[in-house]
C-alpha cells in the first residue's frame, strides 16, 4: 500500500487522458443533444412541410444550433463544477458563521447579482422597440426611456423573495404561508390594474416579468444556496430546499406592478395615433415619454420595415461573437467572483476542489458565449423564421424576408383586374425562371426615381380561405408542441431535475418532472395563443387557473407543492423565451394586437397545474404500498 | 477508548417517520441521524404513467433511514419502540435491525442513549446485511432482480465515492464521483449465493464498479412488501410470508439457495473492519486526504442529518458527512493516531467514529486476480 504521498499522483498520459476525456464529452453532449434535436427537428419540420416555406441561411441556423449543443453541454457541466458547489458551501457556512442581518443582506445582493446577469431579460427590452407609445404609453415608457428602472424594480423583486426564502429555511415555516398572501394579493393588483387604463397594458408584462427572471443563473444559484441553509437549519426537520425560486419568480410581478402604479400618472392615457401627435400629450409628458426621441418618431414611421428586418451577413460574425462573450462574462464573472471573495473573506472558509470550482467558471463562462451565440443564429432564426410566417395557416401573410427587388419596373406593365365584388385591382405579370405568375400592384412599393418595384413575396393562407378555423387549430396545436419540446432542452429546468432528483434520492425523477413540465408548458403556449387570438385579458386567465392551483395546494403534499411551483418559475428561459415570444409577436402583429406579452405568464403558470396533478398519482401509489394491506389487517 | 455499544438502524417509508421521530423524542433519545433513501417496489401491472416513460415495472418509495447508537442493553427496548410506533408488522410499513459496534470516540457520552428498561428480544436472528457501493444508477437492474426473486427488499440511497478518482488530478471530472448505495439484509445462510449474485448482476469484479462487503446484524425486523400488486386472497403474499416469519420465529424456512445458479468462479473475498467517520459537512475531504498517508485510499460518503430531540442547543452541527472506509484491521491503530493528530474528534470537526466487522468483502483487485 502506498504509503507515501508523491507517489500516489497517478500520471496519466495522452492517451489515456483521451480515453476518459472522449466518452465522458460523448456522453455529456449527447445528452444535451438529444434534448435540443425535438425543437429543431420540429421546427425545421413544420416549416418545410406545414408552411412550405423555405428555410433562410440554414447552413448559418446549422452552426448556430450546434454551437447551442455544445455550449449547453459546457454550461450545465460548469454550473455543476463551479457555481452549485460554490453556492451550496456558501448557504451550509453562513448561518454556521454569521447572523440573521448579515444573511439578508447577502442574499439580497446574491438575488440582485444573478437577477441582473440573467440573459433572458434583455429579451424583454427587444419586444419594447415593437411597442407604440401611444397604444400604451406606460408600457412604452417601461421598456424604453425607464427599462433601467424595470431592470432594477425586478432585480430587487428577487432580491427580497430571496430573503424571505432563506428565512423560511431557517424559521422552518411552509410555504404555503407566503404563497398563499402573495398570490391573492398579486391577484387582487392584477384586477385593480385591469381596471386602469393604463395599467391594464402592463399586467401582462408584469407576469412575464415574473417568468423571465428565474433562468439559468439565478436557479442553480439559489436552488444550491437554499439546499445548503436548509442542512443546518434545526427547525428544518423534512429538510427541502425549494420555495425561493417561485418567490422569485412572484415578487418581480409585484414590483413591476407598483413601479407602474408609481409612474402611471406621469405618463398620458393610451390614445389613438392621430391625437398623439396633434394635441393629446403636453410637452412635459412628452419629454419625460418620449425623451429627445420626439422628432424621430415622425420620420420612423416612413422608415420601411424590411430594414429592420435585416439578414445576418458573414461580416457581422466576429462582433456578434465578441457580444456573446461579452454577455456571458458579464452574466458569470462578477457573480462568482463575489461569491469567492465572499467565502475566502468573510467567511474565512476554503473550498473542498478549488481548481474543480476555477475549470467550472471558465467551463460556465465559455459555454454561455457559445450558447449565446448559437441562440442568436441558430435557434431565434430559426424561430423567428416559423413564428413570423406562422399566421400563413390561417392569413394571408407578406413576406418580408424574402424581398425581391425588381430594377428597371415599368409602371406601363401594370395591368388592372376586377374582383368578386367587381372593384379594380392592379397586378402585373412577373416571370420566375420559367413560370409567369401574376403579382398584386402596389403604389407604395413603386420608387420612381431609381425605377425600382419592392416585390414582396405573398404567402398563405395555407388551409382554406382566410381566417379559417383549420389553420387556427393548426397554429395552436403547433403551440402546444413548441411549448413541449423547447421546455425539453430549457437548461435550468435540467438544473432543477438534478437537484430534485439528488435530493429525494431518485424518488423523484428528473424525467418525470421535466415531462410533466413540459406537458404543462405545451398547455400554457396553447392558452397564451388564444389569450392573443382571441383577445382574452390576461387577468381572465391567470385568476381562475391560479385560484384553482391554490384549491389544488390544499390537497397536495408540501414536497409536490413545492417542486410544482418552483419548476414553474424555471420553465421559461432562453430557450422557451425567444421561441415563444417570436411566435406570439408573428401572430399578435398580423391580428393587430397592442402588446404580445402575457404568453409566458400563461406558460409558467400551467405547469405547476401539470406537476401537482402528476404528485396526486404518484402520492396515490405511496399511499398504496402503506394503506392497501393494512385495510385488510384492520 | 474502545467502547461497545450497538446501532439501531430503522427504515421506514417517509410518512411514517415523524410518528417515529416522537416516539425518540418522547423516550428521551438526544440525537439520532436522518438520511432520505429510496426502496423500489414491483409496480402493479397496466397501464402506469410510470411504466409509459421509464419503461420498468419498479415504483421508488421514499424512506427515511434513521440511525441511533445506543447501549447494547437498551437495544431491544428501543427496537419494540421503533416497531410500535411505526407498526412495522404490516409489511411495506418498513424495517429496524441492529448491529454491535466499537465506538471510538469516548468523548461524545450523551451522543449514546441508555435505558433502564429492560425487554426481551423482539425479532429474528441470523440475519445477515450487505452494503454494496455501485456507481449512480446501477443500483435498479440490481434491486429489480432482488425483488423478482423475493429475496428481500433492498433500500438505496445516495452517496459520493472517493478512490482512484481523487489521485487523477483535474481529470477525475470525468469520472463520475456519484454513487448509489444499495442495502439489504437476507437470512445467513443465503448469504454466500446473494452476494454471488450481486456481484454477478452488478459486474463488481470489474475495475470502478464500486465494492461490496456484509455485516453482521443483531436482531432485526424486516420489510417483506416487495410488490404493489393488490391481494387477490384473503391475505396477501406479504401479508402470509411474514406470518411464517413470525410463526417459526426466524426466516430459515425461506432460504432460496437452490434458486441460484452457483457460480463456479472462486472470489477472493478479504475481511477487514468498516470505519465509520462522522463529521461536519465539507470537512470530511479533509479527513480522507489526510488518512491516504496510511493507506486508506478509498471512501464512500453520504450526507445525513444530525438531527437532535432535546430543548437545549444541540452541540453538533446538523449537517454531517458520514464516510465509510474499509480498512485491514491491523491498520486500524495507524488510523486513529492520525485521526488524533488531525483533532477529528474535538471541535473543528465534531467527529464521532465507530468500527464494525467484516467479516467478508469483495471488489476489483488487480494484484490477487490470477490466484485460484
Amino acid at each position: 500500500m502506498a504509503r507515501n504521498e508523491k507517489e500516489e499522483a497517478i500520471h496519466i498520459g495522452f492517451r489515456e487522458a483521451l480515453a476518459l476525456i472522449l466518452p465522458y464529452l460523448q456522453k455529456k453532449i449527447w445528452n444535451q443533444f438529444k434534448s435540443v434535436i425535438w425543437i429543431v427537428l420540429y421546427l425545421s419540420v413544420f416549416q418545410l412541410l406545414v408552411l412550405r416555406i423555405p428555410i433562410k441561411e440554414a447552413g448559418i441556423i446549422t452552426i448556430g444550433i450546434c454551437a447551442v449543443i455544445l455550449g449547453l453541454t459546457f454550461f450545465l457541466e460548469g454550473l455543476f463544477l463551479g457555481l452549485m458547489p460554490l453556492g451550496e458551501a456558501l448557504g451550509l457556512k453562513l448561518p454556521q458563521k454569521l447572523g440573521m442581518f448579515s444573511i439578508m443582506i447577502f442574499s439580497v445582493l446574491l438575488g440582485m447579482g444573478a437577477t441582473l446577469a440573467e440573459p433572458a431579460i434583455a429579451i424583454l427590452k427587444a419586444c419594447g422597440s415593437k411597442v407604440a407609445p401611444w397604444d400604451a404609453p406606460l408600457l412604452y415608457y417601461l421598456l424604453n426611456g425607464g427599462s433601467d428602472t424595470l431592470y432594477f424594480s425586478i432585480a430587487i423583486g428577487v432580491g427580497i423573495s430571496v430573503v424571505i426564502g432563506m428565512f423560511r429555511f431557517l424559521y422552518g415555516f411552509s410555504l404555503s404561508k407566503i404563497l398563499v398572501p402573495s398570490i391573492l394579493l398579486l391577484l387582487a393588483v392584477s384586477i385593480y390594474a385591469y381596471f386602469d387604463e393604463n395599467l391594464q397594458h402592463i399586467s401582462g408584462l408584469a407576469w412575464d416579468s415574473g417568468a423571465v427572471t428565474t433562468g439559468p443563473v439565478t436557479v442553480p444559484l439559489v436552488v444550491a444556496l437554499g439546499i445548503g441553509i436548509s442542512k443546518v437549519s434545526e427547525k428544518n426537520e423534512q429538510s427541502s430546499a425549494y420555495g425561493v425560486v417561485t418567490l422569485a419568480s412572484l415578487f418581480p410581478i409585484l414590483a413591476v406592478f407598483l413601479v407602474g402604479i408609481y409612474f402611471s400618472n406621469k405618463v398620458p392615457k393610451p390614445m389613438t395615433e392621430m391625437e398623439f401627435f396633434k394635441q393629446g400629450i403636453h410637452s412635459e409628458q412628452s419629454n419625460f415619454l418620449l425623451g429627445n426621441k420626439a422628432n424621430q418618431f415622425q420620420r420612423q414611421k416612413t422608415v420601411n420595415q424590411s430594414q429592420s428586418k435585416q439578414s445576418t451577413t458573414a461580416k457581422e460574425f466576429p462582433t456578434k461573437v465578441a457580444n456573446a462573450f461579452r454577455l456571458a462574462l458579464r452574466a458569470i464573472l462578477p457573480l462568482s467572483i463575489f461569491l469567492i471573495l465572499f467565502l475566502y473573506f468573510i467567511l474565512k472558509e476554503k473550498i473542498a476542489y478549488p481548481e474543480e470550482v476555477q475549470l467550472g467558471i471558465v467551463f460556465s463562462i465559455l459555454g454561455l458565449t457559445i450558447f449565446n451565440f448559437g441562440i442568436m443564429f441558430g435557434l431565434n432564426q430559426l424561430g423567428d423564421q416559423v413564428g413570423g410566417k406562422l399566421p400563413s395557416t390561417f392569413r394571408s401573410i407578406e413576406l418580408t424576408d424574402s424581398i425581391k427587388f425588381i430594377k428597371n419596373f415599368n409602371p406601363k406593365s401594370v395591368y388592372t383586374a376586377v374582383n368578386e365584388e367587381g372593384k379594380e385591382e392592379k397586378f402585373f405579370y412577373l416571370k420566375e425562371r420559367k413560370l409567369y405568375s401574376g403579382i398584386p400592384y402596389h403604389e407604395e412599393n413603386w420608387n420612381p426615381t431609381n425605377k425600382v418595384y419592392e416585390y414582396i413575396p405573398i404567402h398563405g393562407p395555407i388551409f382554406g380561405k382566410e381566417d379559417n378555423l383549420l389553420g387556427y387549430v393548426i397554429v395552436l396545436a403547433f403551440a402546444f408542441v413548441l411549448g413541449y419540446s423547447a421546455t425539453l432542452a430549457e437548461p435550468a429546468l435540467s438544473a432543477l431535475g438534478n437537484a430534485v432528483e439528488e435530493t429525494t434520492v431518485g424518488t423523484f425523477r428528473k424525467s418525470l418532472l421535466i415531462q410533466s413540465v413540459a406537458i404543462g408548458v405545451g398547455f400554457g403556449t396553447l392558452t397564451g395563443i388564444l389569450k392573443i387570438v382571441l383577445e382574452i385579458p390576461l387577468i381572465w386567465i391567470l385568476v381562475p387557473i391560479y385560484i384553482f392551483l391554490l384549491i389544488l395546494n390544499t390537497v397536495s403534499k408540501s414536497e409536490f407543492i413545492e417542486i410544482a411551483w418552483d419548476s414553474a418559475g424555471v420553465t421559461t428561459g432562453p430557450i422557451t423565451v425567444p421561441l415563444i415570444i417570436a411566435m406570439g409577436l408573428g401572430i399578435g402583429n398580423q391580428l393587430g394586437t397592442v402588446d404580445g406579452f402575457g404568453i409566458l405568464a400563461c406558460a409558467s403558470a400551467f405547469p405547476i397545474l401539470s406537476v401537482l396533478i402528476m404528485g396526486i398519482i404518484v402520492e396515490n401509489s405511496r399511499k398504496l404500498s402503506l394503506n392497501d394491506s393494512e385495510s385488510k389487517t384492520k | 477508548m474502545k467502547r461497545k455499544t450497538s446501532r439501531i438502524t430503522t427504515i421506514v417509508h417517509r410518512d411514517l417517520t415523524e410518528s417515529v421521530v416522537t416516539t425518540l423524542k418522547n423516550q428521551g433519545v438526544l440525537y439520532y441521524q436522518i438520511e432520505p433513501g429510496r426502496y423500489p417496489v414491483l409496480a402493479k401491472r397496466g397501464l402506469w404513467f410510470f411504466d409509459f416513460y421509464q419503461n420498468h415495472a419498479i415504483i421508488d418509495m421514499p424512506v427515511s433511514i434513521i440511525e441511533i447508537i445506543c447501549e447494547e442493553s437498551a437495544e431491544n427496548f428501543l427496537i419494540s419502540m421503533i416497531r410500535d410506533a411505526a407498526e412495522l408488522n404490516i409489511p411495506g410499513h418498513g424495517s429496524v435491525y441492529s448491529e454491535s459496534i466499537d465506538l471510538i470516540s469516548a468523548n461524545h457520552h450523551f451522543y449514546i442513549h441508555t435505558s433502564q428498561e429492560i425487554k426481551k428480544p423482539i425479532g429474528f436472528t441470523g440475519l445477515t446485511g450487505i452494503f454494496c457501493v455501485l456507481p449512480r444508477g446501477s443500483a435498479e437492474p440490481i434491486a429489480r432482480l432482488v425483488l423478482q426473486n423475493g429475496i428481500a427488499v433492498p433500500t438505496i440511497s445516495y452517496g459520493t465515492g472517493t478512490g482512484l478518482r481523487d489521485r487523477l488530478g483535474l481529470l477525475r471530472i470525468t469520472i463520475p464521483k456519484e454513487k448509489e448505495i444499495l442495502k439489504l439484509i437476507v437470512h445467513s445462510s443465503d448469504i454466500e449465493h446473494v452476494l454471488d449474485f450481486m456481484i454477478e448482476v452488478g459486474r463488481l469484479d470489474l475495475p470502478g464498479r464500486g465494492f461490496i462487503f456484509e455485516f453482521p446484524v443483531g436482531h432485526g425486523l424486516l420489510n417483506t412488501k416487495v410488490s404493489l400488486e393488490g391481494p387477490k386472497q384473503a391475505a396477501s403474499m406479504d401479508q402470509i410470508i411474514s406470518a411464517l416469519d413470525q410463526l417459526y420465529g426466524n426466516m430459515e424456512w425461506r432460504k432460496k439457495s437452490n434458486q441460484f445458479r452457483i457460480s463456479l468462479r472462486h472470489r477472493n473475498y478479504f475481511e477487514g473492519v468498516n470505519l465509520v467517520l462522522n463529521c461536519k459537512e465539507e470537512s470530511m475531504e479533509f479527513v480522507t486526504s489526510a488518512l491516504r498517508k496510511v493507506g486508506v485510499t478509498s471512501s464512500t460518503i453520504s450526507l445525513k442529518r444530525m438531527a437532535h430531540t432535546g430543548n437545549s442547543e444541540s452541540i453538533f452541527t446538523p449537517a454531517r458527512e458520514v464516510a465509510n472506509l474499509l480498512i485491514p484491521k491491523k491498520n486500524l491503530p495507524e488510523v486513529i493516531e492520525v485521526l488524533n493528530e488531525l483533532e477529528f474528534f474535538d471541535e473543528k470537526f465534531e467527529g464521532i467514529a465507530y468500527t464494525m466487522e467484516i467479516p467478508r468483502a469483495f471488489s476489483y483487485q488487480s494484484k490477487k486476480s490470477n490466484k485460484k
